[in-house]
C-alpha cells in the first residue's frame, strides 16, 4: 500500500469528524439511487413507455446511477482532496521531507 | 564526497548562487558560513535535490544531481532550518512512514525504527503524539528521521534553530558521533562557536560566491596539520597587563586582545605550541583561571571576511 495512502487514512480517521464525510459521501450516494429509483419505478406511463417496469429495469437504473454519480463525486472530490493534502503538506513544511524520500511524484 | 562546480541559481532575476564552488572529502564535517540572503539554503537545497540549479555541476557520492536524483535521495539525508513534522501522528508512525518512503524492507524497517528511537532517546515516549514533544525532542525525532535509511551525506540547514543550550550540546555531540561513524556531513550555521567546535573546515559564502577572509582563503582549515596558529583565550588571576606582558615574550605569541581578566594571545603553531604558552605563563607566575586553545577564532576570520558590521 502506498504510505502516503496509509498516512492519511490514519491521519483522517483520527479527527473527530472522521464520520462526517463518508457520511455525507454516503447521504449525496443514496438520495441519487432513490431518486433513479423512484424516477424508474414510480412515475407514471407515457407514450414511450410501453409497459410497467420490471424488477431488471429498476436494477439497470440503480447501477447506472450509483456507477455515474459515483464518478461524478470523484471527479469532483479527488482534485479538491489531494490540492488540499498538498497545501497541508506545505503549510507544515512536511512538503520537502516528502519530495526528498524516495516517493514519487505520483505516490505523492 | 560532494563535489560543487560553478552552480548557479536566480529567483525571478535575482541571484541566490552565482558561480560557487565546493569540495567536502568523505568523512568531513564540513560547515558553510555566510550573512542572510548569501544563498547558503540555495545550496543546499539543490544538493537535497529540491531545487533544480539553472547552470553548473554538483555531485554526491560520484551521483549527478540532476541526472541521478534518486540515487542521490538514497545517500543523502537532508534536514531543514525548520523541519515538517506531522503533528497528528505518534512517535513511532512518524518513522515508521518515513522508513516506508525510503522503502525499506519489513524487517530492516523495525530494525531501523528501533535504533532510531534508541538513538534519539524517545523509547519511552514512542507512542506519544509528535505535538506532545519539547522543541529539543523534536529536532531529535527529525534527526532520527533524517537517519532511517543510513544516508552517508548529511546535508543540516541551521540544524540549532530554536534548540536550548542543552539541546545545541546534545546536537553538537549527536553530529561528532554520526563523523566519527563515517558520515560525512554539510552544515550551515550562523552559530559559529558550534561550527567552531565540530568542523573540520568551514567555506565562506557571500551573494552566492566563494567569499574570502582577509588572507584571500574560501576555506578555513580549522582542525588538521594546516591550521598554522592558535588562537587562545586566558583568565588570568591578579594583572593582566603583567600577564600580557610575559605572554608577549613567548616566541611567536602576540597579544591580540586584553580587557579585565582576560587576554587573547595568538600563537604560531597548533594545540603543541599552545601548550608551551601556558606553560611559561605558569613558570613565569601568571595565575592562570583558564586556558581555551579554539584555533584560529572563527569569528574572528568571519569579522575579517564580512566587513564585521553584517551578523
Amino acid at each position: 500500500m502506498n504510505p502516503m495512502i496509509r498516512k492519511e487514512l490514519r491521519q483522517r480517521m483520527r479527527d473527530r469528524r472522521a464520520w462526517l464525510f463518508p457520511s455525507l459521501y454516503l447521504l449525496v450516494l443514496g438520495g441519487a439511487v432513490a431518486l433513479g429509483y423512484y424516477w424508474v419505478a414510480e412515475r407514471p406511463l407515457s407514450w414511450f413507455q410501453a409497459r410497467e417496469p420490471q424488477g431488471a429495469d429498476i436494477g439497470v437504473a440503480v447501477y447506472y446511477t450509483v456507477a455515474f454519480v459515483q464518478m461524478a463525486l470523484l471527479l469532483l472530490l479527488a482534485p479538491v482532496f489531494s490540492a488540499g493534502a498538498l497545501t497541508i503538506e506545505k503549510e507544515q513544511r512536511t512538503l520537502p521531507a516528502l519530495l526528498t524520500s524516495l516517493l514519487t511524484p505520483a505516490q505523492i | 564526497m560532494i563535489e560543487v562546480d560553478e552552480l548557479r541559481k536566480s529567483y525571478d532575476g535575482v541571484r541566490a548562487l552565482a558561480g560557487f564552488n565546493l569540495h567536502v572529502e568523505a568523512g568531513e564535517l564540513f560547515g558553510l558560513v555566510g550573512p542572510n540572503g548569501a544563498g547558503k539554503t540555495t545550496l543546499i537545497k539543490i544538493l537535497a535535490t529540491l531545487l533544480r540549479a539553472d547552470s553548473g555541476r554538483a555531485r554526491i557520492a560520484g551521483y549527478d544531481i540532476t541526472q541521478a536524483p534518486r540515487a542521490v535521495r538514497r545517500v543523502v539525508g537532508y534536514l531543514p532550518d525548520v523541519p515538517g513534522l506531522y503533528q497528528d501522528m505518534r512517535v513511532v508512525e512518524f518513522l515508521e512512514f518515513f522508513a516506508d518512503a525510503f522503502h525499506l524492507p519489513a524487517g530492516q524497517k523495525r530494525a531501523a525504527v528501533a535504533q532510531a528511537l534508541e538513538q534519539a532517546g524517545l523509547v519511552e515516549r514512542r507512542t506519544a503524539f509528535v505535538e506532545q514533544l519539547s522543541l529539543g525532542l523534536k529536532q531529535r525525532l527529525v534527526l532520527a528521521k533524517t537517519l532511517l535509511h543510513q544516508p552517508k551525506v548529511l546535508l543540516l540547514d541551521e540544524p540549532a534553530t530554536g534548540l536550548d543550550p542543552l539541546a545545541r550540546i546534545e546536537l553538537r555531540d549527536h553530529l561528532k558521533q554520526l563523523n566519527r561513524n563515517g558520515v560525512t556531513i554539510l552544515i550551515s550555521s550562523h552559530i559559529l562557536s558550534d561550527l567552531e567546535d565540530i568542523c573540520t573546515r568551514v567555506a565562506l559564502i557571500d551573494a552566492g560566491c566563494n567569499a574570502t577572509d582577509a588572507e584571500g582563503r574560501s576555506v578555513l582549515t580549522l582542525r588538521g596539520p594546516e591550521v598554522t596558529f592558535a588562537t587562545c583565550e586566558i583568565e588570568v588571576v591578579g594583572g593582566v597587563e603583567e600577564a600580557a606582558r610575559v605572554a608577549g615574550t613567548f616566541a611567536g605569541a602576540r597579544v591580540v586582545e586584553s580587557q579585565g581578566m582576560r587576554l587573547r594571545v595568538e600563537v604560531q603553531g597548533g594545540v603543541a605550541e599552545a601548550a608551551a604558552l601556558l606553560r611559561h605563563l605558569v613558570t613565569n607566575g601568571v595565575g592562570v583561571a583558564r586556558f581555551d586553545p579554539r584555533g584560529a577564532a572563527l569569528e574572528d576570520r568571519y569579522r575579517k571576511a564580512f566587513g564585521g558590521e553584517r551578523p
